[in-house]
């Protein structure tokens, strides 16, 4: 296939998974993620010692992990393996990243949210990614082992079912 | 065995993960968006007159360039409409905090001094341009497809946010990295 065609085959991927992955957020996912997540909140408000603190009103942040999954999957050249695995992982970790932001918001009472809180849950998808996909990546890092890289990744793909 | 290679020595462990491009570009780029978001918060607080006046001049920048295709936009402080419809631009919508991110990106590459003092004012001007794009897409949803603005809205913030950077960043290494 050519660049070019390739290129513009990613492109319209990722406007398609996200433009979907949106729609499902706005449709009824949002609903349920914020039921999961103040049960998750409350009972670490608990813990802390917070009491029934509200939950702070920065649901529509969340939504940062639809361009961590649009890229992840239109990501070429990445082993099944490490794409669902990393998929998995980093879905956990953002969420955690979820509740972490929202404590800090909770600390820092005002009309809008810390703007350090908000550039990391901003960045948080691009820097999970980023290690993810990393063993793609590495030949844009000059400098790095590429080599390691991708046999590292074909030893996943060797591995992979 | 090395320290450096035993991996109960904690030293040796630090160094292994810093030897890791994998690791020490997420970690880096977390310093300088620290010493970037702290910065650019204490200017927040300390200025926040000419923190309004970039809400008005990105107001203004939108309303030129829809000018260029419609008189039907007026624009009043940080206030801009297209036949009617109005949106309010406000510090999260200037493409400021965005501009941070991409710094602390061009800042972490491993890159020359030279492509990095290049990479990051271009680049910068780049997502201000895709930003007033945005900007402007919106109004013209707002005011014609009202329906969707809400989705639109959440679509071209959190989730074209990254990809706005990402394609900014690959042009910088490919024009002025992998040269």
């Amino acid at each position: 296939m050519k660049p070019r065609v390739k290129a513009v085959l990613i492109v319209l991927s990722f406007v398609v998974i996200s433009v979907g992955l949106t729609w499902i957020w706005g449709e009824w996912l949002r609903f349920l993620y914020g039921q999961a997540f103040n049960y998750v909140a409350l009972a670490l408000h608990g813990a802390l010692g917070l009491g029934d603190a509200p939950i702070a009103g920065l649901r529509q942040r969340y939504i940062n992990f639809v361009p961590f999954v649009a890229l992840l999957l239109v990501t070429p050249g990445l082993a099944i393996g490490r794409r669902l695995g990393g998929l998995a992982a980093g879905l956990g970790i953002i969420s955690i990243s979820h509740v972490a932001l929202n404590l800090t918001a909770l600390m820092t009472p005002g009309p809008s949210i810390p703007v350090l809180a908000a550039l990391l849950s901003d960045t948080f998808p691009f820097l999970v990614w980023f290690i993810v996909a990393y063993p793609v990546l590495a030949k844009f890092m000059p400098g790095a082992d590429e080599t390691a890289a991708r046999n590292d990744d074909s030893r996943e793909q060797a591995e992979d079912p | 065995m090395s320290t450096a290679e035993n991996p109960i020595d904690p030293s040796g462990r630090l160094r292994a993960i810093w030897a890791n491009p994998q690791l020490r570009y997420p970690i880096l780029m977390l310093v300088y968006l620290l010493i970037g978001g702290s910065l650019f918060n204490a200017a927040l607080n300390a200025y926040p007159g000419p923190i309004e006046t970039i809400d008005r001049w990105t107001a203004i920048v939108v309303h030129q360039f829809i000018g260029l295709f419609t008189p039907l936009t007026t624009q009043r402080n940080a206030l801009v409409t297209l036949d009617g419809f109005a949106v309010s631009i406000i510090i999260e919508c200037v493409g400021l905090l965005e501009m941070v991110i991409y710094s602390a990106c061009v800042l972490a590459f491993p890159a020359p001094i030279r492509a990095k003092a290049w990479g990051i004012p271009l680049g910068c001007f780049a997502i201000f341009s895709f930003n007033i794009l945005r900007i402007a897409t919106l109004l013209v949803v707002g005011r014609y497809w009202n329906e969707y603005f809400d989705f639109f809205h959440v679509y071209f913030w959190q989730a074209t946010l990254i990809v706005m950077i990402v394609s900014v960043l690959y042009g910088w290494i490919k024009l002025f990295v992998h040269r």
